[in-house]
């Protein structure tokens, strides 16, 4: 990950899966009572990852990052498959969008027939750095069978100004502050060897 | 000289005026304390000191250490010497408390054209001031204010000021929602920081917190401006006989 970008990065339990921008569905499939960490972190074109919790007691934790500046059209489809019962997803949606950067994200959540007493849940925050940038996030569930737990949240907005504020108050400079609050965002659901990556992207854009 | 000069200041949040032809002055090593009902302007006023920006003034000047405050950002006020202990503190998601002060103090340095502490000297000076006021190391590994009862948060807002040594203290009703042995700890603080060269504004209901950390001058502020100023006394007559015959 030396280039960041026109960049996509999937890791798969820490591995890091290869991808190109632009490429067809990237598929994984989670077998009986596996676990999975997938981490993205996306900072232009198209990524599709489609998740398969293919046998029962599966579980997926899917943790996406994007980072959308006015280079940028960040188009992300994240789906999640659940076709065995007792199955378990959590998706982790963050992201930033500055300048004119424009991101479009579908999270589909969709409970097959046969998936009962199975959980998928995902959350979604976008902050938006200027006027321009633009972020439009459609949830898509498809709940099949009875007896499961599906949720979803979205939040899109500005950085919180009290909290730029509070740290201004404190002696830190605005220009400090905010790309502190964005890391400090972002940083929680991607891997410690991808944070330079995310502050270098600060660097050059906030 | 004194510390804290605000003159015949006219500050308004959205379209409303909130503090109407304020005026105080703290010298400097003076504590004051300042009472009024809800909605009075208190928190405005210590706004207006920090720079909020949602809060604009519209007359009058500030004064601090000779140098008009009104013309500096936040931070540039910070660092020259304001701390503003909130009432309601901010919480700072994925900020630990060890890297938001560290930036604090940091920032604190290059503004005084001084180099950043090494990472040894910060962790002395950070753990002298913990351990002062029990402050955990779990909790500076902790994000800012995050997950922190309402005590907890009003306590680390003393610990920040510890540490970073301000020149004028504004404590926000510093004493709401502390127990007995918080209260304590939070006034001992605030004593032991006590200066010739530092002043306090403790902004609160309760006379309790005057008899931990003695004022010099005690006013009573209603409406946007201060109406009565006294000593201890005024404190504990407003305690028995509410603000009525002030208003
Ligand atoms: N953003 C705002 N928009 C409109 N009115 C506001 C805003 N912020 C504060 N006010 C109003 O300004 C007035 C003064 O508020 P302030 O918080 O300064 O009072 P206070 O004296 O600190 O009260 P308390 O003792 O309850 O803390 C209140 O009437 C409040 O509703
Ligand atoms: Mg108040």
């Amino acid at each position: 990950m030396k280039s960041i970008d026109n960049i996509v990065s999937l890791s798969k339990n820490g591995r890091v899966v290869p991808v190109e921008p632009r490429a067809d569905i990237r598929d994984i499939s989670v077998s009986e009572n596996e676990a999975v960490l997938l981490n993205i972190l996306h900072v232009s074109g198209d990524v599709h990852v489609r998740v398969r919790l293919a046998g029962a007691g599966a579980k997926c934790v899917l943790n996406c990052i994007y980072l959308s500046n006015e280079n940028n059209m960040n188009n992300i489809v994240l789906e999640v498959l659940h076709e065995s019962k007792n199955t378990h997803s959590e998706q982790k949606i963050k992201g930033v969008a500055t300048d004119g950067g424009q991101v479009a994200l579908t999270g589909v959540i969709r409970i097959g027939k046969d998936a009962a007493q199975s959980v998928g849940l995902q959350h979604h925050r976008g902050i938006l750095l200027s006027e321009k940038a633009q972020i439009a996030a459609t949830p898509r569930l498809e709940i099949l069978t009875d007896d499961v737990q599906c949720a979803h949240g979205s939040a899109i907005g500005a950085l919180d100004e009290r909290q730029v504020f509070y740290m201004m108050s404190r002696g830190i400079p605005e220009q400090t502050a905010r790309p502190l609050l964005l890391k400090a965002f972002l940083h929680d659901i991607v891997p410690d060897d991808w944070h330079a990556v995310i502050d270098d992207w600060m660097a050059r854009n906030v | 000289m004194s510390l804290l000069e605000i003159k015949n200041v006219c500050a308004s949040v959205g379209d409303k005026e909130i503090l109407h032809d304020f005026s105080l002055t703290i010298g400097a090593g003076e504590i004051h304390a300042i009472m009024g009902p809800n909605g009075t302007g208190k928190s405005t006023l210590s706004y207006v000191v920090a720079g909020h920006p949602a809060y604009r003034v519209s007359a009058g000047s500030i004064m601090f250490k000779g140098k008009d405050l009104l013309a500096m950002t936040p931070d540039e006020r910070a660092n020259a010497g304001v701390f503003l202990a909130f009432q309601h503190p901010i919480e700072l998601p994925g900020v630990t408390n060890a890297l938001f002060l560290k930036t604090a103090l940091n920032a604190k340095r290059r503004f005084n054209g001084e180099p950043d502490l090494d990472a040894v000297q910060y962790m002395k000076r950070l753990k002298a001031r913990a351990t002062a006021l029990g402050v955990s190391d779990d909790m500076l590994k902790r994000p800012v204010n995050v997950g922190f009862s309402g005590g907890e948060k009003k306590k680390m807002e003393t610990f920040q000021m510890a540490f970073l040594e301000p020149d004028l203290c504004l404590l926000d009703e510093m004493d709401s929602g502390l127990d007995v042995d918080a209260l304590k700890i939070v006034s001992d603080a605030v004593n032991i920081m006590r200066e010739k060269h530092r002043s306090f504004l403790i902004i609160t209901h309760h006379e309790r917190i005057l008899e931990h950390i003695v004022p010099d001058v005690v006013h009573v502020m209603i409406g946007g401006k201060i109406v009565a100023s006294g000593d201890k006394a005024l404190a504990r007559e407003i305690d028995k006989g509410g603000y009525e015959k002030y208003r």
